[in-house]
């Protein structure tokens, strides 16, 4: 295949992430978030041109890791709001009276995405990988935490399974992300400490 | 309660059981398979010239054959009730070697038909339906993980919702561990061929072990071994001659799988 791109000069790869979205299985924490994801995120295509003959790739990971990380945020914690800004009066807008303010506000930033094919690895699965960072605010707007964790994923294939393997590792890489997020991001410090402070602190569990 | 169970020799050609333990807890059962199809027949219809390749062929034939080895540890005496399902899940890894879906996916088709299928519930649907507990980072590693996961009342609900009664993880890969020899091809105005012959050998080992998701134990180790050694020979036209033993073992595994979870 390698051979064959570098022949044809280049091989071009477009590829939109799709996949199936869990709903997790965790109790939601007793607490209200205000949910900052920037524009980019939802709209994030991934594009490199790899060495030795490798082709051009794109891969619009946007439009699943939004939709997946929703899902989520929505299990995990029991109120959730998208706002632009972490302040109060995005809330309180005239078109979502009474919500009144949130508990804190976390934001979510996709930091980096990397891919490895089997072709530069020597390996005969793709691989990708997810940086997401967590920033916790509190309901005055400062930052409480910020956390930056790491999803993996893997799948065998190659060759004219090429997109599709990449497709179901680039899945993988999100999900591992999210059931980190689900299950170590309220153990952490800034986070517990964050949760004591305003009384709201408990072990993430199972729906009863 | 500790229970022996012998391979099945009713159904899979060649399959007999040929080790047996001591009748102490766990007792263990060994089988080998011969994959070898018989083609000695039909040479008979062959003209003297072609007879002689053919021979050579045959000769090829039968030592390209995969040997299937299976072991069966048991620790407890159940099996299947009815209504029940079984999900068979593939141990992630994250170093350079995994269960191959492929194996999985193997497994599943051959349990899920036959005279006697196995209800079986796909190893997405699962994931889907416990994330993030059963992810390749979270999922527990032994049986005496599971009565902690479990005590968390949704997991316990879902498992029950679903009717799942057995978790298969399959763990194990095949691998090439020789090759030999050499071929050229060759292509002119005039024609073109393939000479010479090569060969690849390969090792399929995988493991199933079964945990009982009603009593939350490990209910046992099934083991499938097989081996085999494939040729591409070139007589002008190249003619690949295929062991396939990671289908060899796959067979197996599911022959004695399937006796192990339905006691029949």
């Amino acid at each position: 295949m390698s051979a064959l791109c570098t022949l044809l000069a280049s091989c071009t790869h477009t590829l939109t992430v799709t996949g199936r979205i869990p709903t997790p299985l965790i109790e939601p924490f007793p607490v209200s978030i205000g949910l900052i994801v920037p524009a980019e995120f939802s709209t994030y295509i991934y594009r490199e041109k790899l060495p030795r003959g490798g082709g051009d790739w794109t891969v619009g990971l946007g439009a699943l890791q939004d939709a997946f990380f929703t899902t989520l945020f929505d299990s995990v914690f029991q109120r959730v709001q998208r706002v632009s800004l972490p302040v109060c009066e995005q809330i309180d807008a005239p078109n979502a009276p009474g919500l009144g303010c949130p508990d804190g506000y976390l934001r979510i930033t996709l930091l980096e995405y990397a891919f490895l094919p089997p072709e530069l690895s020597g390996l005969k699965f793709f691989s990708a990988s997810t940086k997401y960072q967590l920033e916790l605010m509190d309901a005055g707007g400062a930052v409480r935490d910020t956390w930056v964790v790491v999803g993996y994923g893997k799948n065998e294939g190659g060759g004219f399974q090429a997109t599709d393997a990449l497709n179901a590792a680039s899945v993988d890489a999100i999900r591992d992300a999210g059931a980190r997020v689900a299950l170590d991001w309220s153990k952490q410090e800034n986070v517990v400490t964050w949760l004591d402070s305003i009384g709201r602190n408990n072990d993430p569990k199972p729906i009863m | 309660m500790i229970q022996n169970l012998l391979c099945d020799t009713g159904t899979g050609p060649e399959l007999r059981p040929v080790l047996q333990y001591a009748p102490q807890a766990p007792k263990k059962v060994v089988c080998l398979r011969m994959n070898c199809k018989r083609v000695l027949g039909s040479m008979r219809a062959l003209s003297a010239g072609l007879r002689r390749i053919a021979m050579a062929l045959v000769l090829l034939l039968l030592a390209s054959c995969a040997t299937t080895r299976v072991e069966q540890s048991r620790q407890s005496n159940s099996v299947l009730g009815a209504g029940e399902a079984m999900v068979i899940l593939g141990r992630a890894t994250y170093n350079d070697r995994e269960t191959e879906e492929s194996f999985t996916d193997c497994l599943a088709d051959i349990l899920s038909q036959g005279s006697n299928p196995i209800r079986l519930v796909s190893e997405e649907q699962f994931k889907d339906d416990l994330y993030p507990w059963f992810e390749a980072r979270t999922a527990p590693t032994n049986a005496n993980d599971l009565g902690r996961l479990f005590a968390e009342a949704g997991v316990q609900a879902q498992i029950d919702k679903s009717s799942i009664r057995y978790l298969a993880w399959i763990e194990g890969d095949t691998v090439t561990i020789d090759r030999g020899g050499s071929m050229s091809c060759a292509l002119s105005t005039f024609g073109g061929g393939c000479f010479g012959m090569s060969y690849w050998e390969q090792d399929a080992s995988y493991e199933a072990s079964i945990w009982d998701l009603k009593n939350l134990t490990a209910s046992g180790q099934i083991s499938a071994d097989a081996n085999g050694t494939s040729y591409l020979a070139g007589l002008v036209l190249p003619i690949p001659i295929l062991a396939r033993p990671g289908n060899a073992a796959c067979k197996g595994l599911a022959a004695q799988l399937r006796v192990f979870i339905t006691g029949k």
